[in-house]
């Protein structure tokens, strides 16, 4: 099929969608054209922060894609078969695509379409990383327990941590198997996210602080009133 | 197959071979320890390097980096030795701090503890007295102290209990240095590292980054920690080989080290698969660091500081003045990141800088004519001069007395090091440097003989020039 159908189709997709604008919209396009995306858009949500879309699931392999975008950046999640491919664009990059591709099923993961399914459900968020292979981070999930907090509280596994050790600690302190999803986000973030514990709070999905280090559930409160 | 493809045609853009300025070289490690236990995000070694002490599924342990042998420590977290290896801390369940006296690196007796819950603990020492900070678990604000021990005939002894540390509340992961006297910790509010006097809680100095848990070196001058690179894929014609990065995990963290003086930013390790992390210094200066291959498995890597990267912003500055600095800067990262694959992402704009700041001459003025940049400010930017001139007859001097040095105290043993031919030197100055600046007198040069502090500031001014 000649590419200028393509274009014409897509664009006729991404301006019938009901989203105002889309950051790096050519750079978006490009990849979309490439992806043989051509179907309407079946759900969006749209909030002042971020706009999100999803694709009609198609074909045999169960081919889905997902599109949030907020002012700074675009995120397009491709699912083909249970493997999710991220794409992310950037302002500040000029757009450049950085790619990621997710290891293990989608359900294992915390990806950056669960972050924003979160950020409809939920204005106010806390994400909370933990890693098995952190001391120090075992004994934040063990105080953080019982607790309960004006925010959900999302725990979120070391994406390098072992899985083997995690469900071990998960299965002792008898918690649910979501603390098993792994971090999978592509985009933007401090360099030193990697040290665990560490909470990030979200709100309007926007992540407004990003805090490394142990909090005492008592800390951890005030932290939430102080950052969301 | 049919996944493979339409990524592939996406990033054909990336085909193109990155011009040489793009290039990023790390250090090699001189030692790769194979460890088959996962072990924590958490270690320390000893001064000397020949014990490795790390925690795996909630127990500690000693390793041996000679013979490889393994054995236990004490304790199901955070084993600490204090810099001269006669004190070690660890944390007992209930998270709760015991300290107990070393023999050999390895063997603990007289424990001590206060039974308070205190993670996050690193050992200072200054003489024979040893400075153990914590954070103490069990208060509902973020609570800093530091305790004061001495040992005496075996015994631990409190010479100073539970004195806080008046600090911001913004920090995090704090770390004291060797000589207990500062610590470095990540301020939340501005994602950078700070060091902090211990006693006053006032900040000495803050990193142009946020290292997280960082690492002293002896001298306190430098500061070890990793940080987060994201990947983009720089795919080369073969489908094979992108289906290879495919199966890559998305994140690799890479180790850097802050020279305090100089204000100058390194990077010691470039791996573009797996993950190098949570370095540790050596008394030598070298460094180790704990690596995930990108099989999953894991090491311990041992290896040398890189030599000095070869401009300081400051520097430049000093030579250009701050704005042209900046802008000329902001328009070289711009192209640098548009150009090359290694980086990319917000959070690497510091890498950019850093790669920027490290290229060669000849790389730095390609780059500028890429970005379009004057000539003029290039030639100043690429070879800042500084700006207080040395009279010429110094330098003379300097060069007389180095290869003075040179004959005297190191040709004897040395006919595998060219130390009179200039234009070779330049591929050993760092292991010259390394050698005779090294406090550890088995890996200090000249063997069986020494320098004075005059002939290792003059030697190690003149090697450093090639
Ligand atoms: C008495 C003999 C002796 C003298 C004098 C001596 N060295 Fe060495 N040097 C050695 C030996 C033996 C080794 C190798 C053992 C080791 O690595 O520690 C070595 C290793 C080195 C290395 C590392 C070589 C490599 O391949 O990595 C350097 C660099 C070095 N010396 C520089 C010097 C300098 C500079 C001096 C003078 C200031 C000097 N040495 C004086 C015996 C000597």
């Amino acid at each position: 099929m000649p590419i200028v159908l393509f274009v014409l189709l897509l664009s006729l997709s991404l301006t019938a969608s009901p989203i105002k604008s889309i950051t790096c919209l050519s750079e978006v396009s490009n990849t979309l054209i490439n992806l043989n995306v051509v179907s309407p858009w079946m759900r969006f949500h749209e909030s002042p922060n971020f706009s999100i879309l999803e694709s009609k699931v198609s074909g045999e392999q169960k081919f889905s894609v997902w599109l949030a975008t907020t002012d700074i950046e675009t995120t397009l999640v491709v699912n083909k078969g249970g493997v999710l491919i991220q794409h992310s664009f950037q302002k500040a990059n000029n757009c450049k695509m950085v790619t990621m591709v997710s290891k293990g099923e989608a359900s294992t993961l915390f990806t950056t379409l669960d972050f924003y399914r979160g950020a409809k459900d939920h204005s106010k968020f806390v994400i909370l990383l933990w890693s098995s292979q952190m001391a120090i981070s075992l004994k934040q999930v063990q105080d953080l327990k019982d607790k309960k907090f004006d925010v959900p509280i999302v725990f979120v596994l070391d994406e390098h941590a072992s899985l083997e050790q995690a469900k071990e600690f998960i299965k002792k302190e008898k918690l649910p198997e979501s603390y098993l999803r792994r971090w999978n986000f592509v985009g933007r973030l401090p360099a030193s996210i990697e040290h665990y514990p560490s909470a990030l709070f979200v709100k309007n999905g926007k992540i407004m602080k990003y805090i490394p280090g142990y909090s005492q559930p008592e800390v951890l409160e005030n932290l939430i009133k102080e950052n969301l | 197959m049919k996944l493979i493809l339409p990524v592939l045609i996406l990033s054909s853009s990336l085909w193109a071979q990155s011009p040489n300025y793009c290039e990023v070289k790390g250090q090699k490690p001189n030692k790769v320890i194979k460890i088959d236990k996962s072990p924590d995000y958490f270690f320390k070694a000893s001064a000397d390097g020949k014990k490795i002490y790390y925690i795996s599924a909630r127990s500690n342990y000693v390793l041996d980096t000679e013979s490889l042998s393994e054995g236990n420590m004490p304790g199901i977290a955070d084993p600490v030795p204090s810099p001269d290896g006669k004190l070690f801390s660890y944390l007992e369940p209930g998270w709760k701090l015991f300290l107990g006296v070393m023999e050999n690196n390895k063997d603990i007796s007289s424990v001590y503890t206060d039974n308070e819950t205190r993670p996050y603990q690193s050992i200072g020492q200054s003489n024979d007295k040893y400075r153990l900070f914590s954070q103490l678990g069990t208060e509902n604000y973020i609570r800093w102290s530091y305790s004061d021990y001495t040992i005496v005939d075996g015994k631990i002894e409190v010479v100073k209990r539970s004195t806080d540390v008046p600090k911001s509340a913004h920090l995090r992961l704090p770390m004291l240095d060797k000589s207990g006297k500062y610590l470095i910790a990540q301020n939340s509010n501005t994602n950078r590292s700070e060091v902090i006097s211990v006693e006053t809680g006032a900040v000495i100095d803050t990193l142009p980054v946020g290292g997280g848990k960082s690492d002293f070196s002896f001298d306190g001058k430098k500061i070890a920690f990793h940080l987060t690179v994201n990947p983009s894929y720089d795919v080369k014609k073969n489908e094979e080989e992108f289906a290879s990065i495919m199966r890559q995990e998305g994140v690799i963290r890479n180790i850097f080290v802050y020279d305090r003086p100089s204000k100058k930013l390194k990077q010691v390790t470039n791996f573009t698969s797996g993950s190098a992390f949570f370095p540790v210094f050596l008394k030598n200066g070298q460094i180790v660091y704990l690596y995930k291959t990108p099989e999953g498995s894991y090491e311990f890597h041992i290896v040398n500081e890189p030599g000095d990267s070869l401009r300081s912003k400051v520097v430049v500055e000093n030579c250009l003045g701050v704005e042209v600095t900046d802008s000329a800067m902001s328009v070289l990262i711009n192209k640098w990141l548009e150009t090359c694959n290694n980086w990319t992402g917000q959070a690497d704009r510091t890498m950019a800088e850093l790669a920027v700041l490290n290229l060669p001459k000849a790389y730095c003025l390609s780059l500028g004519k890429t970005a379009n940049v004057s000539k003029q400010i290039m030639e100043k930017f690429c070879d800042p001069k500084i700006k207080t001139i040395e009279p010429a007859n110094k330098t003379n001097n300097e060069k007389v007395l180095s290869k003075t040095i040179l004959n005297n105290k190191c040709v004897t043993c040395h006919n595998d090091i060219p130390f009179h031919d200039e234009k070779k030197l330049g591929k050993w100055k760092n292991k010259i440097d390394a050698r005779i600046n090294s406090r550890d007198p088995s890996f200090r040069m000249p063997r069986g003989d020494s320098l004075s502090a005059l002939e290792k500031e003059t030697l190690s001014k003149y090697i450093r020039q090639f």
